[in-house]
C-alpha cells in the first residue's frame, strides 16, 4: 500500500473580492510524510479550506506549487480523496451503490467492486446497512458511509474539511476512535481540518496551527503521544492547552486585578 | 400516506354468538373474523373515510345541483343549457355506438404522441442546455422569445405550414408542452448540488459517468415535475389543435356538436375531457410519487394526504 508524500512549495492563493484582493495564503511551505495524520486548526478564514481544496486539486494556486509524490497537482484525483462536512452521499443510491461509486466509474467489474464495497462497509461497521438509503441514516452513519467511499478506492491520501463539524458530541467521539483505529490498519495519509481542539489533540501526528490575516501556518505542534490515545491523561491535557494557547484562546498572563 | 397508522381502538366488541351444532369449523372461524373486523372499524375511523370521500363529493354534487338549477330556471332552452340527465343520455348514446371510444382513442394518440415527442427532445435538450453554461446562454434568448407566444397563435401558421389533420394538432400540442418540459430540465440541471459534482470529479468520473450517473439522476425529481406540467399543458391545448381540422378525437367531438348544435353532445364531450384529463394527471402524479420515494430522500411536493 502506498501512500501519499506531500509537498508545498511557498503556495500563495489570492482571491480577487469587490473591495480588493484578500490573501487567503500566503507562502506555506510544508511538507507531510507518507501515511502522516495531519490536523489543521485556526480561526475562521485563515485559509483551511482554501488549502484543502488546493490539495485535493478543485482550487489551484495564485503561486508556488503542490506535489503529491513528486507530481504536480493538475486537477481532482482518485488517489488523493476528500470528506466534506455535508457527507455528499449520492440520495438516490443505496449505501452499498454509494460505496461501490468510485470502483464503478474506474471500470471495476461488478463482482469484484461489490465485495471490495462491502469490505469497506465492513470496516465503517455499516455493513448490514448496505441496501438502505442515505436518508434512512444518522448523520454520524452518513459520514461513516462516505469514509467507506473513499476507501474503497483504495486512495493514497484522504483530505477531510471538518468532517465531524455537524455532528453531535458522542457521536464525533465515536467516529474519531473509528477513524483512529482505521488509520492505524490503513495508514493512509490524513490531512483533516478541524475546529474541535481535542479532536486535533486525539488524532493528530502534527497539528498545523494557522493564522489569518494574511493566511498562514502558524506553528507546527507535533504530538507524540502514544495511541490508542487517553483523553483523560496529564499528557493530553497540555498538548491540549498548547494549541489553545497557540490560538491566543487562553491568557497566561495574571489578571489586572487582584483578589 | 402522511399521516401515521393509528392502531385502531377495538371499542367494546359484542361476543359472536355461539354456532348452531354441527357448523363446521371453518364457518365458525369465518364467522369470528367478520365480526372482529366489523369491530375494528371504529366511529373515528368512518367519520375520517367521510371526510375524505365526502367533501370532495360533495363540491361535485353542489356543481351539478346549480347546473340542474339553471336548466330549470327557465332563462334558457333545453337546447341552449341541456340539464345532467340529457348530457348524461346523449353520452350514453354514443358510448353505446362506439364512437365515444374512437374519439378518446384518437385524441389520446395524437396526445401521446406529441407529448412523448415534447418530452424528449425537450429533457434531452434541457440537458445539454443546462449543462453546458455558454450555449444556454445563447439559446435563452431565443427561448424566451418563443416561450410567452401563446401556442393558438400559431394556428393560422401551423394550417399554412403544415396542412389540416393530425399533425398541426399534434404540433400544437407539442409546443404547448415542450417548453415546460424543457425549462425546468434546464433548471433542474443548473440547481444540481454542485457539491455531487465535486465529489464525481474527484473519484475520476468521466464526463459522460458525470452526466449520466450524478446529473440526471440528481436532476430527475424536478424533471418530472416539469412534465407533470408539460402534461397538464398538452391536455389543454388538445382540444384546440383538434380543431384544425381533425376529423376524430374530443376536440373534433366539440366542433361537430356545434355544428349540429348539439349542446348535449357538446357538454359531454366537455365533461369526458375533463375526466381523462384528471386521470392522466392522476397517473403521472402517482409515477412522480413512485420516483421520489425511489430517490428516497427528497419528499414529493404536494405529497400530503
Ligand atoms: N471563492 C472565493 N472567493 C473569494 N474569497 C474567497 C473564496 N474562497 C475563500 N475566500 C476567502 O479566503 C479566506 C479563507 O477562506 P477559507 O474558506 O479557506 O477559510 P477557512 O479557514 O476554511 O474558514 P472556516 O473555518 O470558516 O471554514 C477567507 O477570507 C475567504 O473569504
Ligand atoms: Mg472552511
Amino acid at each position: 500500500m502506498k501512500q501519499a508524500r506531500i509537498v508545498l512549495r511557498s503556495v500563495e492563493k489570492r482571491f480577487a473580492t469587490r473591495s480588493g484582493t484578500t490573501v487567503a495564503l500566503a507562502a506555506v511551505d510544508l511538507e507531510i510524510r507518507g501515511g502522516e495524520f495531519v490536523c489543521l486548526v485556526g480561526p475562521s478564514g485563515c485559509g483551511k479550506s482554501t488549502l484543502l481544496n488546493i490539495l485535493a486539486g478543485f482550487d489551484f494556486p495564485s503561486r508556488g506549487s503542490v506535489e503529491i509524490d513528486g507530481a504536480i497537482v493538475d486537477g481532482p484525483q482518485r488517489r488523493v480523496v476528500t470528506l466534506f462536512q455535508s457527507y455528499g452521499l449520492f440520495p438516490w443510491r443505496s449505501v452499498l451503490r454509494n460505496v461501490e461509486y468510485g470502483l464503478e466509474v474506474s471500470g471495476v467489474p461488478r463482482r469484484q467492486r461489490r465485495d471490495q464495497a462491502m469490505q469497506c462497509l465492513d470496516l465503517v461497521g455499516l455493513s448490514s446497512f448496505a441496501e438502505h438509503h442515505p436518508h434512512e441514516l444518522s448523520g454520524g452513519m452518513q459520514q461513516r458511509i462516505a469514509l467507506a467511499r473513499a476507501l474503497a478506492v483504495d486512495p493514497e491520501c484522504i483530505l477531510m474539511d471538518e468532517p465531524f463539524g455537524a455532528l453531535d458530541a458522542i457521536t464525533r467521539i465515536k467516529l474519531q476512535e473509528e477513524l483512529a483505529r482505521i488509520w492505524e490498519e490503513k495508514r493512509k495519509t490524513i490531512i483533516c481540518v478541524t475546529h474541535d481542539i481535542e479532536e486535533s489533540v486525539f488524532l493528530a501526528d502534527r497539528i498545523l496551527v494557522m493564522a489569518t490575516n494574511p493566511g498562514r501556518v502558524k506553528t507546527v505542534i507535533p504530538v507524540p503521544l502514544p495511541r490508542p490515545r487517553s483523553r483523560t491523561s496529564p499528557e493530553f491535557d497540555e498538548l491540549r492547552r498548547r494549541v489553545y494557547a497557540e490560538l491566543e484562546l487562553v491568557h497566561d498572563s495574571k489578571p489586572d486585578f487582584e483578589i | 400516506m402522511g399521516a401515521p397508522p393509528y392502531a385502531a381502538d377495538p371499542g367494546p366488541s359484542p361476543q359472536p354468538a355461539r354456532p348452531a351444532e354441527g357448523e363446521a369449523s371453518d364457518a365458525i372461524a369465518l364467522r369470528a373474523l367478520a365480526s372482529r373486523r366489523a369491530s375494528s372499524v371504529t366511529a373515528s375511523q368512518v367519520t375520517r373515510a367521510l371526510d375524505r370521500w365526502l367533501v370532495p363529493v360533495s363540491g361535485i354534487a353542489a356543481l351539478v345541483l346549480a347546473w340542474e338549477a339553471a336548466a330549470w330556471s327557465g332563462r334558457w332552452t333545453a337546447e341552449q343549457l341541456p340539464g345532467p340527465i340529457a348530457v348524461l343520455g346523449a353520452g350514453a348514446q354514443i358510448l353505446a355506438d362506439g364512437t365515444l371510444f374512437v374519439h378518446v382513442g384518437a385524441s389520446l394518440a395524437r396526445f401521446l404522441v406529441a407529448y412523448a415527442l415534447a418530452g424528449t427532445l425537450g429533457v434531452t435538450l434541457g440537458l445539454v442546455f443546462g449543462w453546458r453554461e455558454r450555449l444556454w446562454r445563447a439559446f435563452d434568448p431565443v427561448v424566451q422569445l418563443l416561450r410567452p407566444v401563446s401556442p393558438i397563435a400559431w394556428f393560422p401558421l401551423a394550417v399554412l405550414w403544415l396542412g389540416i389533420g393530425d399533425v398541426p394538432a399534434i404540433a400544437i400540442i407539442f409546443l404547448a408542452s415542450f417548453f415546460p418540459a424543457l425549462l425546468s430540465t434546464v433548471a433542474a440541471v443548473r440547481r444540481v448540488d454542485p457539491l455531487l459534482l465535486r465529489i464525481a470529479r474527484n473519484f475520476g468520473s468521466s464526463e459522460r459517468d458525470i452526466v449520466l450517473k450524478v446529473v440526471v439522476p440528481a436532476a430527475f425529481p424536478q424533471v418530472a415535475v416539469g412534465l407533470h406540467i408539460a402534461l397538464g399543458a398538452a391536455w389543454v391545448y388538445l382540444v384546440a389543435g383538434e380543431m384544425l381540422g381533425a376529423r376524430s378525437g374530443l376536440g373534433f367531438l366539440v366542433m361537430d356538436a356545434r355544428n349540429f348544435l348539439r349542446t348535449d353532445l357538446l357538454l359531454f364531450a366537455v365533461l369526458v375531457i375533463g375526466v381523462v384529463g384528471l386521470a392522466l394527471d392522476k397517473a403521472i402524479g402517482a409515477a412522480e410519487r413512485r420516483i421520489y420515494r425511489a430517490w428516497g430522500a427528497v419528499p414529493a411536493p404536494g405529497d400530503v394526504t
